[in-house]
């Protein structure tokens, strides 16, 4: 009986070829797509900030106030829930005034020791697009007496080309 | 003579693999510092606390002043200045919402107060689960009177489009018409690109208040001597408003050239 050759198949290699094509491509759109000036500021993560067409981009930023559906925050520490600000009648809050005259205090007298060049008593709020206006109206009332009277709002960039 | 064999050499193929290795380094370095969403702030500006001057019993007031201030309320927004008001402008609010259990997306036509539910499981939506919110523009006579939508062509960037005389362009300009938009005087003509991504769509509260705005704005820079507030307005809107509204009043009111936005609430000040 004759013995049957068996051919011996040469191994398919694997072509990258094209992988590495798209790999180029999608390394060109990222490079592309990437701030040159780098982020200064990232959104809290429970929140979906209101956009806006006439914003300009962040140049410093000494103090972030955050305020979501749960809770008010102030340089990530959590000071009080956002429906007994919405509740309160008055329009100072006392916890976040407490931390904010704190602050502004600490702010002064790093700007007398020379620590910093001028205290500007900037600071940026964040909040959820759909928070009732009484709420940011308190927390702005409580900047502006705590002596923070710089305000910017964070809002997303709408209709701009990377 | 032996016949030289001649040996069919394979063309030798390049390893790609460190150049993948390197590359697929490269696509996760670039994502993690990729920022996708654009932060950017909207300034905003408060007089500073001071202690009240007993010496002063009159505030002094400068008649020259505009005082221009935009009073939003939950039906329409009405412009007002030392020297009256203008006629409200009515909107109708229509609210797209996006429910956190199904992901399912739909439009409602708000009525304050009433309870909204998903048309997929029923569930009652939280003022958070609004995605967007529209302020159609409503021709009224009065605030009994139903109204009627009002339609502008709005070019690819959202902005609606007025003609030379600053009327709403009712239909997208043809090949060649000159068009212009709020918060940019220059005149564009339509061309065959940007003609495609035009559509009408019903006008929007936002560039109605810009326009008048502007007009404000273009006839008061004109004084001569240039007043001091010619820049500043104040937006007043009512404590149940929602912030986004106000952030889009702003963007409106900068678009039509004042710079200086001051935010107070109606019944109190901040």
């Amino acid at each position: 009986m004759a013995k049957r050759k068996i051919k011996r198949q040469p191994e398919a290699g694997l072509i990258i070829t094209s992988l590495v094509d798209v790999f180029v491509i999608v390394l060109v759109y990222l490079i592309r797509s990437v701030s040159s000036e780098g982020s200064l500021m990232t959104s809290a993560d429970n929140l979906v900030l209101p956009m806006s067409q006439r914003s300009k981009s962040p140049t410093e930023i000494s103090l972030t106030i955050i305020g979501d559906q749960e809770h008010i925050t102030v340089d990530d520490v959590v000071l009080m829930n956002t429906e007994l600000v919405r509740k309160q009648d008055s329009l100072l809050v006392k916890p976040v005034l407490d931390v904010l005259t704190k602050k502004r205090e600490e702010e002064r007298k790093a700007e007398v020791l020379g620590l910093i060049k001028e205290a500007t008593g900037k600071v940026v709020v964040q909040f959820d697009k759909n928070t009732p206006y009484d709420i940011v109206t308190k927390i702005m009332a409580t900047c502006g007496y705590a002596g923070y009277n710089n305000i910017k709002f964070a809002v997303s960039k709408k209709n701009e080309e990377g | 003579m032996k016949k030289a064999r001649s040996k069919k050499q394979h063309a030798k193929e390049l390893d790609l693999i460190p150049v993948m290795n390197l590359f697929s380094i490269l696509v996760v370095t670039v994502i993690s510092m990729a920022q996708f969403e654009k932060l950017g702030v909207l300034e905003l500006w408060l007089p500073e606390r001071g202690q009240p001057n007993p010496a002063m019993d009159k505030p002094d007031i400068d008649e020259g002043l505009l005082n221009l201030t935009v009073i939003i309320t939950d039906k329409g927004v009405t412009i007002g200045a030392g020297g009256g008001f203008q006629p409200t402008i009515f909107y109708q609010e229509e609210v797209e919402y996006r429910s956190r259990s199904d992901q399912h997306v739909f439009r409602k036509v708000y009525v304050t107060g009433e309870e909204v539910k998903s048309p997929t499981d029923g569930k009652v939506m939280s003022p958070y689960e609004r995605e967007t919110i529209m302020l159609n523009s409503v021709n009224k006579k009065d605030s009994l009177d139903p109204g009627t939508y009002q339609y502008a062509a709005i070019d690819p960037e959202g902005n609606a489009m007025m003609d030379t005389a600053g009327n709403w362009l009712t239909a997208v300009p043809p090949l060649g018409g000159l068009y212009r938009v709020v918060g940019d005087e220059t005149l564009k003509h339509m061309d065959a690109r940007n003609a495609s991504f035009c559509k009408v769509e019903k006008l929007s509260a936002y560039q109605e208040v810009a326009k008048t705005l502007e007009k404000i704005h273009m006839l008061y820079s004109q004084r001569d001597p240039l007043p001091a507030d010619v820049d500043d307005v104040v937006i007043l809107a009512d404590e149940s408003v929602i912030y986004d509204k106000v952030i889009q009043m702003m963007d409106a009111c900068k678009s039509a050239g004042f710079d200086r936005v001051a935010l107070s609430l109606i019944g109190g000040e901040v």
